[in-house]
């Protein structure tokens, strides 16, 4: 099977007044058909900016570069501006954290919903408003029809990120890019967004990227998983397999953060990452995590190298444990 | 064990007005509860947002006075204790360490101004103790003389806790003191607050949505929905066997790493209750799996079942035949 | 560890190196700060700087033109007026009532707006409902015709038109304070404070007051040019400062009637006007500009 999203070394960097942040730095993966991968990591680790960068979206001080950046057999890396408008909200189409700065406030939501569709499809109001109302009626909206003439802020939160997820449908996309989706969510509509998310991604077909720094909805939703530090992706499995034997000692010790039922005791000291998250500002060297890795040592300061056992990659000076 | 602070009938209804013409709506953010804090526990508070739980919060740190019923400290009540008194015995950590932190002092004065308020020492004593403070929540020194903008985040929430515990206080309210945080840095400071809990003997309410963490840190568990508490018991008897249907959906929607089960439904649908208008009867019979025509006609009152207190019609001995 | 850093040694700037990099890298706020600098020089210096005594009339001398003028002396640099009085001493001694107006108008305005804002803002409800009142009503009336009734009624003086303007331009101050205030207010670090058993003056002054310090700086600026501007709008109609009293509104007044044919009479005190105002109203920009909290711009 040909992967459907192809990145290879993706970098992105930005000029800030201080000098240059490489947000982004070297970061491979692919997405297949009808799969979802999701990028984990802390606030700061380039999660979102790779995302961005995926859609063409990136803000103007960014600079954008790849080795390979492939949609469908499409060139994203070459191909012009009217290209990849074209195939963003036709063919890929993102989800944002916020619904309520990506919905346009003044306009209702059955207009922003017809408006991506008539405009990459063609089709007429009425065709338009039917795929609407349709889709509405998938995410679980009762009276959709009515709810088409509701603006953004007349819906609940958990309604607006079901708009923003059935806006993302409403050209039958291969692929949705999804930033932190549920995160500004309550616990209980989280697990109904992603449910609603996982069945009309076996229904459609679609392939989703999904980001996030919760390893809760990661394990629950992910087929495989990159986990992000620093700009860099230090390692990259099967879900299952990174859960049962996570290699780098930065997925190891994020692993020990968080109480788990039935691992953690009640009131037991929970695992730590001692200091901060580096500024990305300057010349990195060397693995960025040896700062705050209780197995660093000298070797760390040259470039690490890449592990592949299988489909589980990662990239540290120390081999399986 | 005795009870340190009580929370006995308390409302707290807001008023909000809609123009010059309309009349003014009355939202009940918190909707006659009953609660004890005993001393020395972690009463772990959990709910969605608009619940009423960080409207709790802030008159339990007597930021508000209740609209009715009342709170009393020792068995003196907020209101006649004063607010340098409470001030004293009962300390906050908010959400947002951004937020929290007055962006134009320096870290020691924003730490040394709960000294300040109560006239204890001269400056250079204060500032030694908020510097001795800042170092227990494992602050460096060097710090004292920053602004709150040339810190992150996980530092700032230390500076907040340092601020909460300057005057040694009895009681510290935490209101998601971790929401904010990236999980590395969350699991610090949880670690911390524990290691203060021990080390001065410190009894927290812990508001928090996030249940994984309630049930690493709690020692009893309250849930709230739409202003009410619907169920009560002790940490591990709520994750072990939730009776209220709302508390059973709430676990049901954790999402604990373990890959290969799935996302939960936790059987919720997506009527979602506007608290400006909330249904009759109990607030959660629109979204309940086991809703009777009963939940619909009178609110359950809070009924003993084992060792949890719960607000259920379905466990009241009135009405359980008609949930058989 | 091996002791290298793993990203190449980034060294954040102190709060005090940021704040005057920021200073120093703005170059309207430069600009203008010099141009002030220098307006209030000449006004605190004008008896030693002034080359002549802006009130001595010399018949002889009347309506000499300035220097870059083929008829021009440097007697006069920049000439005479109709009187035959220094130009150049009439326009160093303007500067004084026009920073003195500005200045103490913008003290009056703003002692009485701020405090009503800052009332308004954190004690809210009935008190928020009366000064909005005040505000409204206060905004219902024109400036220019009540200060001119008011001129008009008791006779123009320095201290009048300081009072009167003083009296009537709060309302910036007290709109401006208010939202600010109500703002800072809202923030957990007042609850903080009020947890921690601060008293109603100690959360103002020291928590909400820091905060909305910089808002204040840049009305108050504003707020100075504007006040500069009615006084020489009031001089004009002859309705503000008296003669013989070097106003640069009242010296465009006296000029009007040789506009035609000693163009510079006019120019010259308007352009004096025009870049003080510019000055003030880029150093109130730049203020703005200057303190945004760092982390949060």
């Amino acid at each position: 099977m040909t992967a459907l999203l192809q990145v290879e070394g993706l970098t992105v960097d930005i000029a800030v007044p201080a000098g240059t942040l490489h947000a982004v730095r070297d970061v491979s993966f692919s997405v297949e058909k009808g799969k979802t991968l999701c990028l984990v990591g802390e606030s700061g680790c380039g999660k979102s900016m790779t995302a961005l960068a995926m859609m063409g979206l990136l803000p103007k001080a960014a600079r954008r570069n790849a080795r390979r950046l492939e949609f469908a057999g499409i060139d994203l890396a070459g191909a012009g501006r009217k290209v990849v408008n074209d195939l963003r909200g036709a063919h890929m189409s993102m989800i944002f954290q916020e619904p309520m700065t990506a919905l346009n406030p003044s306009y209702t939501i059955g207009n922003q919903m017809m408006e991506v569709y008539r405009r990459h499809k063609g089709a007429t109001a009425a065709e338009a408003r039917e795929r609407a109302v349709f889709l509405l009626g998938k995410v679980g909206i009762a009276s959709a029809g009515d709810r088409l003439g509701q603006y953004p802020h007349q819906l609940s939160g958990g309604l607006r990120q079901r708009v923003m997820i059935a806006m993302a449908l409403m050209c039958g996309p291969a692929l949705i890019v999804a930033d932190e989706p549920t995160t500004a969510l309550d616990v209980t509509i989280q697990a109904q967004i992603l449910l609603l998310l996982k069945d009309l991604q076996r229904e459609f077909g679609m392939a989703l990227v999904l980001i996030t720094h919760d390893l809760g909805v990661v394990a629950r939703i992910a087929d495989r998983v990159a986990v992000m530090y620093a700009g860099a992706v230090v390692e990259h499995a099967p879900t299952v397999e990174l859960f049962a034997a996570p290699q780098h000692p930065y997925t190891r010790a994020l692993m020990e953060c968080i109480p788990v039922p039935g691992r953690t005791l009640p009131g037991e000291r929970l695992g730590s990452i001692p200091g901060n998250i580096p500024a990305l500002i300057g010349t990195v060297t060397g693995c960025a995590f040896r700062d705050r890795c209780a197995l660093a040592d000298a070797s760390c300061a040259a470039e690490p190298p890449r592990h592949l056992a299988g489909d589980h990659g990662w990239a540290c000076v120390r081999g399986a444990v | 064990m005795t009870a340190l602070m009580e929370v006995a009938g308390v409302r707290r209804d807001f008023s909000l007005s809609r123009g010059l013409f309309a009349r003014a709506r009355t939202l009940h953010a918190v909707d006659g509860i009953d609660l004890t804090l005993e001393k020395g526990e972690v009463l772990g508070i959990v709910g969605e947002s608009g619940c009423g739980k960080s409207t709790l919060a802030r008159m339990l740190l007597g930021l508000l006075p209740p609209s009715a019923g009342r709170i009393t400290l020792d068995g003196v009540d907020l209101a006649a204790l004063g607010r340098r008194k409470l001030a004293a015995r009962v300390q906050p950590v908010f959400q947002d360490p951004y937020g929290s932190l007055n962006p134009r002092k320096r870290i020691a004065s924003i730490v040394a101004l709960p000294l300040a308020v109560h006239d204890m020492g001269d400056a250079a004593y204060r500032r030694k103790r908020a510097i001795d403070m800042l170092e227990r929540v494992g602050l460096p020194a060097r710090f004292a003389d920053s602004y709150p903008g040339q810190l992150s985040g996980g530092q700032r929430q230390r500076v907040a806790i340092a601020r909460a515990l300057v005057m040694r206080p009895e009681i510290v309210v935490c209101d998601e003191p971790t929401s904010a945080l990236d999980v590395s840095v969350q699991s610090q400071i949880l670690n911390l607050l524990m290691d203060l809990r021990q080390e001065f003997g410190l009894t927290y309410v812990f508001i928090s949505h996030n249940l994984a963490v309630v049930e690493h840190i709690a020692t009893r568990v309250a849930v709230m929905y739409l202003g009410r508490v619907v169920e009560l018991a002790a940490t591990a008897e709520i994750f072990a066997s939730a009776r209220h249907p709302y508390s059973q959906a709430l676990l049901a929607s954790v999402l604990t790493p373990e890959p290969g089960k799935g996302v939960p439904d936790n059987g919720l649908g997506l009527a979602f209750p506007d608290p400006l208008d909330p249904p009759p009867g109990c607030g959660f019979n629109p979204r309940c799996l086991y809703a009777r025509p009963v939940c619909k006609a009178t609110a359950p009152a809070a009924v003993a079942d084992g060792a949890a207190r719960v607000a259920c019609h379905a466990y009241a001995p009135l009405y359980r035949k008609e949930f058989e | 560890m091996d002791g290298t850093p793993a990203i190449a040694e980034f060294v954040a700037p102190t709060h005090r190196q940021i704040l005057r990099r920021r200073i120093f890298g703005h170059a309207g706020l430069m600009f203008g700060t010099l141009l002030v600098v220098l307006a209030f020089a000449a006004a605190l210096l004008a008896p030693w700087i002034a080359p002549h005594d802006p009130y001595f009339q010399d018949l002889s001398a009347r309506l000499v033109p300035p220097i870059w003028h083929e008829r021009g002396t440097w007697a006069h640099p920049l000439g005479t007026d109709n009187l035959g009085r220094d130009y150049l001493s009439r326009t160093i001694y303007g500067a004084r009532v026009s920073l003195l107006i500005g200045f103490s108008v913008m003290l009056v305005s703003g002692l009485i707006g701020s405090t009503m804002g800052l009332l308004a803002g954190y004690f809210g409800g009935r008190t928020d409902m009366a000064v909005s009142f005040l505000v409204t009503t206060r905004l219902a009336m024109p400036v220019v015709l009540v200060a001119l009734a008011v001129v008009a009624l008791v006779g123009g003086s320095l201290g009048v038109v300081i009072l009167v303007l003083g009296l009537l331009k709060w309302d910036r101050f007290a709109v401006v304070m208010r939202a600010a205030t109500q703002q800072a207010r809202s923030q957990d670090y007042v609850a903080a404070a009020r947890a921690a058993g601060a008293g109603t003056g100690r959360i103002v002054l020291g928590e909400i007051v820091p905060n909305v310090l910089p808002q204040l700086v840049v009305v108050a600026t504003l707020e100075m040019a504007s006040a500069i501007l009615l006084e020489a709008a009031l001089s004009f109609l002859g309705l503000g400062v008296q003669p013989p009293l070097p106003s640069w509104g009242l010296m465009i007044s006296e000029a009007k009637a040789y506009m035609f044919f000693s163009f510079w009479m006019i120019a010259i005190p308007g352009t004096a006007l025009g870049l003080l105002l510019l000055a003030i109203n880029l150093v109130g920009d730049g203020i703005r500009d200057v303190a945004a909290p760092e982390g949060r711009a």
